[in-house]
C-alpha cells in the first residue's frame, strides 16, 4: 500500500490548501465554472442530444438542464467533502471523476425514463460483446459503437450516412431480406445485427442501433408510466424523512439501538465494512459511542464482527478505520469495501423508510 | 474490575488510551454498572451522531447495477464479494432485478441459436470496381489508327452482343425469380427451425428449473451439461456423467465444490489478490497465469495496462530466481513465451513498464510473487486422454482441470456450466469454489 495515501488531482491543490473561507469559495467557484460545468454539459449534451447556450440553458431540452443542475450539486457537495477530508475523499483525476458522475447521471436518467429501451440497450451490448464476429468498442470521444469485429477501432460516420438514415427512417423496409415475412421478433438477434451492419457497411453508434432494433422489435416506453417508479417515490420519502430529523432525545437513543440491531442482521462482510468505518458528522467513530450509550458492549461488537474481543480491543484506538485497512481485514479490494458499505446503507435506508412510513 | 471508574480512568477511556486488557475489563464493568455508563456516556455526541446518521440514511439513494455488473452477474462471472453486493441490491431494487431477468432470458435466447462467426459481406464501394477498362476502350476508339471500317464492324458486333444479352437477361430474370422464391422458402424454413430450437431450449430450461426447484422423489441434482443432463438421485445413482469419472463428479455434486491440489497454496502465496485493481505491491494488475498450473509449455501472459506506459518487458524466473526468458519491449499487454518452458517446474514472472524515463514493476514486495507451474508431461498426457470420454461435459472437464490445478481452465468450463444452468446454486457454488482458491 502507498503510505502517502491516495493522491489528489493537481487541479484541486489550490482549493484544498486555501487558507481562508473566502479564498476557498473563490477557488471552488473557479473549479466549477472552468472545469466541472463545461464537462458536465458536454457529457449530458451528447448523451441526451441537448444543446446548451452560453448561460447553460437548454431551451429545447429542460430535462437536460435539470440533470446538469443536479449533477453539479452532487459534485459541489463532493468537492466540499474533499476539502474537509482531503485524504479520505481524495479525487485522483478531477476530469475523469466528473465525466464518470455525469455519464452515471445520464444512465440513471435514461434508465428511469426509458426502461424498455434501456433493457434493449443492455441486450444489444451483451449480443455485441458475446457473439463471435460482432463487437462493441469505444471511440476516441468515448461513444460506444457496434459493428463487425473486423471493423474494430473504426469510428462511426459523421454525419450519418444515407444508408443509416434509411434504416432509422424505415428499418423494416430496408431489412426485409433479414426476416422474410417481416417477423423480426423471432429472427436470430445476431443475424439481425449482422444484416444491419451489412446494410450500412460501417460501424453504428450504439444508441442508433438501439433505435433501429427498437423499431424492428416494437419496443416502446410508455411515457406516462416511465419515470414514476420506485426511485420517484423514494425521493418523496426522502423529503418526508428530512422532516422527521427533528426528533426527541429519546428517539435518538432509540435510533442508535435500532441501528445496532439492524447492523447485526446484515451479512458479515457488510457489517464489518459499515461498523468499522461508521462516523458522525465530525468524522468521529460511532462504534466507540455504543458501549457508553448502553447500546452494545465492546464484546458484543466484536462478536458481531466475528472477531476475538482482544483483536477488536487492539483496533479500538484506531476506529474508525479507513477503507484500505478494512479491505485488509476482509481480504478484498478497497473499492469492494466501499461497495459493501453502500449496500449496507441502502438496506438500512430502506428499513428506516419503512419504519418512518409506518408512523 | 469491581471498582467504579475514576475521573482519570474515564478520561483515559475517552482518549482511547487504555490497553486492550484494561479496555475489556472496563467493558465488562460497564455492562453491569449503569452509573459508570452514565458517567462515561457522551449524550451530546450520541445525539449529534444519531442526527447525522439519520440524515445520511434518509439521503441514501440506491446505486443501481451498471451494464458491466449486470452482464457479469448473468454470466456468473462476479467474485463472491461482488456477487453478495449485487444480490443485496437486487433484493432491494425491483428494476435491476427485472433487468437481470430480461438479460438472462436474452442470453438463453442467444444460446438457442447455433454459434457462427459473423463477418462483413457488403459489396465493394463503387471506387473499388475494376478501374481503367472503360477509359482504355475510349482511348483506343479515339486513336487515329482506328479506321472507319473497323469502327463500323465494331458497332455491328456491339449491336449483336446487345441483342444476345437482352435475350439472356430475360431468361436470367426468370431464373432469378425462381431462385428468390426458393431462397425465401428456405429462409422461412430456417426461421421455423430456429423458432422450434428456441422453444425446445426454453422448454428444456423450464424443465431443468422445475427439476431443481421441485425435485422429484428420487432426483436431487439435475444439471444441463453439454448436450445432455447429469443427474444424481437420493440413492447416490449418477447418470449422464462419463463412466471413468463418475466418482469425481459424484464427489463434486455432493460437496458442491471441486477438489484442487494442495501445491496450489504454494503458487498462490499469501494475500494473492492479483485479479483486482491496482493494490499493495501491484502498481498494475497481472491477469494471468497467476497462482495456477497451466497446460501449455508456452503460456500467454496478460496484464492490465498502466496509464502512460510506453512499453512493457516481461521476465520469467525459475524457482531459484534465475531469469529464464524475457520479452522484447512490447506495446501490447499480452505476450506468449517465445520458447517452451520445462514441464513440471514452477516459475514466477514480473512485468516492467516504462513510463517516460521511469520503470514501474509489478508485482513488487510486499505483494507475493506471481507464480505458476507448467503441468508435468505425465499429467498432461492423462488429461489429453481424459478429454475424449468427457468431451462436451463442462462439469467433468471443470473437475478434471481443477484436480490438476489448472484453475483458469477449470473456471472457464464451470462458467460454461453456469451459463447452461443460470438458476442453479450448485453450478454457482462449483464455480465459486474454484474462484475462492485464488483468494486463500
Amino acid at each position: 500500500m502507498d503510505e502517502r495515501g491516495p493522491q489528489n488531482d493537481e487541479l484541486l491543490a489550490p482549493y484544498i490548501h486555501a487558507k481562508n473561507e473566502a479564498d476557498s469559495e473563490r477557488l471552488l467557484a473557479t473549479l466549477l465554472s472552468e472545469y466541472v460545468e463545461p464537462l458536465i454539459r458536454r457529457v449530458i449534451g451528447s448523451k441526451l442530444r441537448a444543446r446548451f447556450d452560453r448561460r447553460g440553458r437548454a431551451p429545447t431540452n429542460p430535462d437536460a438542464e435539470d440533470l446538469c443542475g443536479e449533477t453539479l450539486l452532487q459534485l459541489l457537495s463532493r468537492l466540499k467533502e474533499l476539502k474537509a477530508s482531503p485524504v479520505e475523499k481524495a479525487i485522483g483525476d478531477l476530469r475523469g471523476y466528473v465525466a464518470v458522475v455525469s455519464y452515471r447521471a445520464c444512465y440513471d436518467y435514461l434508465r428511469l425514463k426509458y426502461p424498455q429501451r434501456n433493457n434493449l440497450k443492455n441486450k444489444l451490448r451483451y449480443l455485441l460483446n458475446h457473439q463471435p464476429g460482432l463487437a462493441l468498442w469505444k471511440t476516441e470521444d468515448g461513444d460506444l459503437v457496434g459493428g463487425f469485429a473486423a471493423w474494430r477501432g473504426r469510428t462511426k460516420t459523421r454525419p450519418r450516412s444515407d444508408r443509416l438514415r434509411q434504416l432509422l427512417d424505415d428499418s423494416p423496409a430496408a431489412l426485409q431480406s433479414a426476416a422474410p415475412g417481416g417477423d423480426f421478433q423471432r429472427a436470430n438477434p445476431a443475424d439481425l445485427a449482422a444484416a444491419i451492419f451489412n446494410h450500412t457497411n460501417h460501424p453504428i453508434d450504439l444508441d442508433d442501433l438501439v433505435e433501429i432494433v427498437a423499431a424492428l422489435w416494437g419496443v416502446k416506453d410508455n411515457m406516462e408510466q416511465s419515470g414514476a417508479g420506485d426511485e420517484e417515490s423514494d425521493r418523496f420519502a426522502r423529503v418526508a424523512d428530512r422532516r422527521a430529523d427533528v426528533a426527541t432525545e429519546v428517539e435518538q437513543r432509540l435510533f442508535l439501538k435500532w441501528l445496532w440491531e439492524e447492523i447485526c442482521l446484515l451479512p458479515v462482510r457488510q457489517r464489518i465494512a459499515l461498523l468499522l468505518n461508521l462516523r458522525d458528522e465530525q468524522g468521529g467513530g460511532v462504534a466507540a459511542l455504543l458501549p457508553g450509550a448502553g447500546v452494545a458492549s465492546l464484546r458484543q461488537i466484536a462478536t458481531a464482527l466475528e472477531m476475538e474481543a482482544e483483536e477488536f480491543a487492539r483496533l479500538w484506538p484506531s476506529l474508525p478505520l479507513d477503507d484500505a485497512s478494512i479491505a485488509g481485514l476482509i481480504g478484498c479490494a478497497r473499492q469492494q469495501v466501499i461497495n459493501l458499505r453502500k449496500c449496507a446503507r441502502e438496506r438500512l435506508a430502506r428499513r428506516r423508510k419503512a419504519i418512518e412510513a409506518g408512523k | 474490575m469491581k471498582e467504579h471508574f475514576s475521573l482519570q480512568f474515564i478520561e483515559r477511556y475517552r482518549r482511547r488510551a487504555l490497553s486492550p486488557a484494561e479496555l475489556l475489563d472496563a467493558d465488562d464493568h460497564l455492562v453491569e454498572c449503569e452509573m459508570c455508563r452514565r458517567r462515561l456516556g457522551d449524550e451530546p455526541r450520541e445525539r449529534a451522531a444519531a442526527i447525522s446518521l439519520r440524515a445520511e440514511l434518509s439521503s441514501t439513494e440506491l446505486t443501481h447495477l451498471d451494464y458491466e455488473s449486470l452482464a457479469a452477474y448473468v454470466e456468473g462471472a462476479l467474485d463472491p464479494i461482488d456477487r453478495e453486493i449485487a444480490d443485496s441490491h437486487l433484493k432491494l431494487c425491483a428494476r435491476c432485478d427485472a433487468e437481470v431477468n430480461e438479460l438472462r432470458a436474452f442470453a438463453a435466447r442467444m444460446a438457442a441459436h447455433s454459434v457462427k462467426e459473423y463477418a462483413p459481406v457488403a459489396p465493394p464501394s463503387p471506387g473499388e470496381r475494376a478501374p481503367g477498362l472503360w477509359e482504355g476502350f475510349r482511348a483506343l476508339w479515339r486513336s487515329p489508327a482506328f479506321a472507319l471500317p473497323f469502327r463500323l464492324a465494331s458497332i455491328g458486333l456491339v449491336i449483336a452482343l446487345l441483342l444476345w444479352t437482352a435475350s439472356l437477361r430475360s431468361r436470367n430474370s426468370q431464373l432469378q425469380a425462381a431462385l428468390d422464391q426458393q431462397r425465401q422458402e428456405s429462409e422461412k424454413l430456417k426461421q421455423d427451425i430456429q423458432a422450434v430450437n428456441a422453444s425446445v431450449a426454453e422448454l428444456q430450461n423450464q424443465l431443468a428449473q422445475l427439476k431443481s426447484t421441485q425435485p422429484s422423489s428420487s432426483i436431487v441434482v439435475a444439471l444441463n451439461d453439454g448436450a445432455g443432463q447429469v443427474t444424481l438421485d437420493k440413492e447416490g445413482n449418477l447418470t449422464g456423467a462419463p463412466q471413468p469419472f463418475e466418482q469425481l463428479i459424484k464427489q463434486a455434486l455432493t460437496t458442491q465444490r471441486v477438489e484442487t491440489p494442495r501445491m496450489l497454496a504454494e503458487l498462490i502465496g499469501k494475500s494473492s489478490v492479483l485479479m483486482g485493481p491496482a493494490d499493495e505491491g501491484h502498481p498494475f494488475a497481472l491477469l494471468g497465469p497467476v497462482g495456477t498450473v497451466v497446460m501449455s509449455d508456452r503460456p500467454t501472459f496478460r496484464w492490465r495496462a498502466l496509464a502512460g506506459a510506453e512499453s512493457y518487458v516481461i521476465r520469467i524466473y525459475d524457482a531459484d530466481f534465475n531469469e529464464v526468458a524475457a520479452s522484447p519491449p512490447l506495446s501490447e499487454t499480452a505476450w506468449t513465451a517465445a520458447r517452451s518452458l520445462e514441464r513440471g517446474r514452477t516459475y514466477s514472472w514480473q512485468v516492467t513498464a516504462r513510463v517516460g524515463d521511469k520503470e514501474v514493476m509489478s508485482p513488487v514486495r510486499p505483494a507475493p510473487e506471481a507464480k505458476f507451474m507448467i503441468l508435468d508431461q505425465t499429467k498432461a498426457n492423462e488429461l489429453a486422454e481424459a478429454k475424449n470420454p468427457s468431451a462436451g461435459s463442462h462439469l467433468t472437464l471443470g473437475a478434471l482441470y481443477a484436480q490438476a490445478g489448472l484453475l483458469d481452465d477449470a473456471e472457464r468450463e464451470l462458467q460454461a456450466l453456469l451459463r447452461a444452468n443460470p438458476q442453479s446454486s450448485l453450478a454457482n457454488n462449483l464455480l465459486s469454489s474454484v474462484r475462492a482458491k485464488r483468494r486463500q
